[in-house]
């Protein structure tokens, strides 16, 4: 039917997976510290900014409301919401939010300090590229975070304890304009494992090679010849280059039998691998 | 590559020979891999996979060593796989992987059982 359609590139835009909750990411890198992992969560979490505006011509005679040019926004309430599975001494004073902890103790104070709010960041699976260096991801900065949901444990018989927990971002006065949440999406990238260059010898390829060409004949009325092949990435790319079951290194002879002979090019990189493949018909 | 083609790539990446169960050879030597190939699209949602691992060994270590290894490659988010029109989902069902005794086979026929789940995400 003519509008039950999807996009040819949804399966590029989706988030996946439950995310996890970070102390500290860097966006410029997606490396993830798995010693900044914040806490287990269960269920997944929830995050929500949202906008409260003020509507100038609310009360304007013969203005209705929502009209655009009298609309300001006044701030966001951006909350971070889920339930913790783990918890150790530095999740239970976030929790608390004023709180001091000193040898496995966590001991609330009555007043709070500007260091109890933190930044907290939401990261999660993003695009088809799920794995390695180059993997997509969706990242929410909480800025100046600070529990506003408090402690809570609920324990379950035969059952891990539950540890609900809201934070809610600040804005400060340091730069009152900041809105206290950012959003990262950063789709991923298959590392490349093509190759920039494959030749044997003085022998004509056929097809001309192309990066994106993966089969090739060739003939040769030579006994050997010397096979080079260099991928695009070659600071992380592998090439393993085999002459049937014979192992050739770039810059090497391969011998050639008499007919048919194989030639396998396996470009690896990361996750992602190529194989060329290069039939030498050797003449009698 | 289409789906079907993605699905076979990825169980045949464990060291040993896979095939679909429809097409399974009866001289196939131990150990292989069959599965049920489950085909869907893009509304089917998550669909429910089944996979085995065959062994005919003494030891109950072989078969549980290579299912570790299909569920490291599964790791606790899945895995996708490109194919045409996009991606295959597949993730861990529940219970993950059930040891079997085979009816008719001698003792040293070892089966593992596992539950996969598919999801279609592409659109051709």
């Amino acid at each position: 039917m003519k509008f039950t359609q999807v996009a040819a590139d949804a399966f590029q835009k989706l988030q996946l997976n439950a995310s996890v909750l970070l102390t500290d990411f860097d966006p410029s890198t997606g490396a993830l510290d798995r010693t900044k992992i914040f806490a287990a969560t269960g269920g997944g979490v929830t995050f929500e900014a949202t906008p409260t505006y003020i509507d100038f011509g609310e009360d304007i005679d013969n203005v209705p409301n929502n009209t655009m040019e009298l609309k300001q926004l006044d701030f966001f309430e951006a909350k971070m919401t889920g339930t913790a599975k783990t918890v150790d001494t530095a999740l239970a004073k976030a929790l608390v939010a004023s709180a001091d902890v000193s040898d496995g103790t966590v001991t609330p104070r009555s007043t709070l300090s500007v260091d109890d709010f933190v930044d907290i960041w939401w990261v999660g699976d993003y695009s088809d590229v799920t794995t390695g260096d180059n993997a997509g991801f969706l990242a929410i900065k909480l800025i100046n975070a600070l529990s506003t949901g408090g402690f809570k444990i609920q324990s379950n018989d035969k059952g891990k304890g539950d540890f609900a927990f809201e934070f809610t971002g600040h804005y400060s006065l340091e730069d009152i304009d900041d809105v206290p949440f950012v959003i990262y999406i950063q789709e991923g990238e298959n590392a490349d494992a093509t190759l920039a260059s494959l030749a044997i010898g003085s022998v004509t390829l056929s097809p001309t090679f192309s990066k994106d060409v993966t089969s090739y004949t060739a003939t040769t009325s030579n006994s050997t010849n010397t096979i080079t092949a260099t991928a695009t990435d070659s600071t992380n790319a592998t090439v393993v280059i085999k002459n049937g079951t014979t192992t050739v290194t770039s810059g090497n002879s391969a011998t050639w039998s008499t007919g048919q002979n194989t030639v396998t090019v396996t470009v690896t990189n990361g996750t992602v691998s190529k194989v060329y493949t290069v039939v030498v018909t050797k003449s009698e | 590559m289409t789906p079907e083609a993605a699905i076979y790539q990825w169980m045949s990446s464990f060291g040993i020979p896979a095939y679909a169960a429809t097409s399974t050879p009866a001289e196939a030597q131990f150990p292989y891999i069959t599965y049920d190939l489950v085909i869907g699209d893009w509304l089917s949602g998550e669909s429910n996979m089944t996979a085995n691992v065959w062994y005919r060994t003494d030891s109950e270590a072989e078969p549980n060593a290579k299912v570790r290894e299909i569920s490291s490659a599964l790791s606790l988010s899945g895995v996708t796989l490109r194919c045409d029109g996009g991606m295959l989902w597949l993730k861990k069902g529940s219970p993950w992987a059930q040891a079997v005794r085979v009816e008719g086979e001698d003792e040293k026929v070892k089966r593992r059982y596992l539950n996969i789940v598919v999801e279609y995400l592409a659109t051709d």
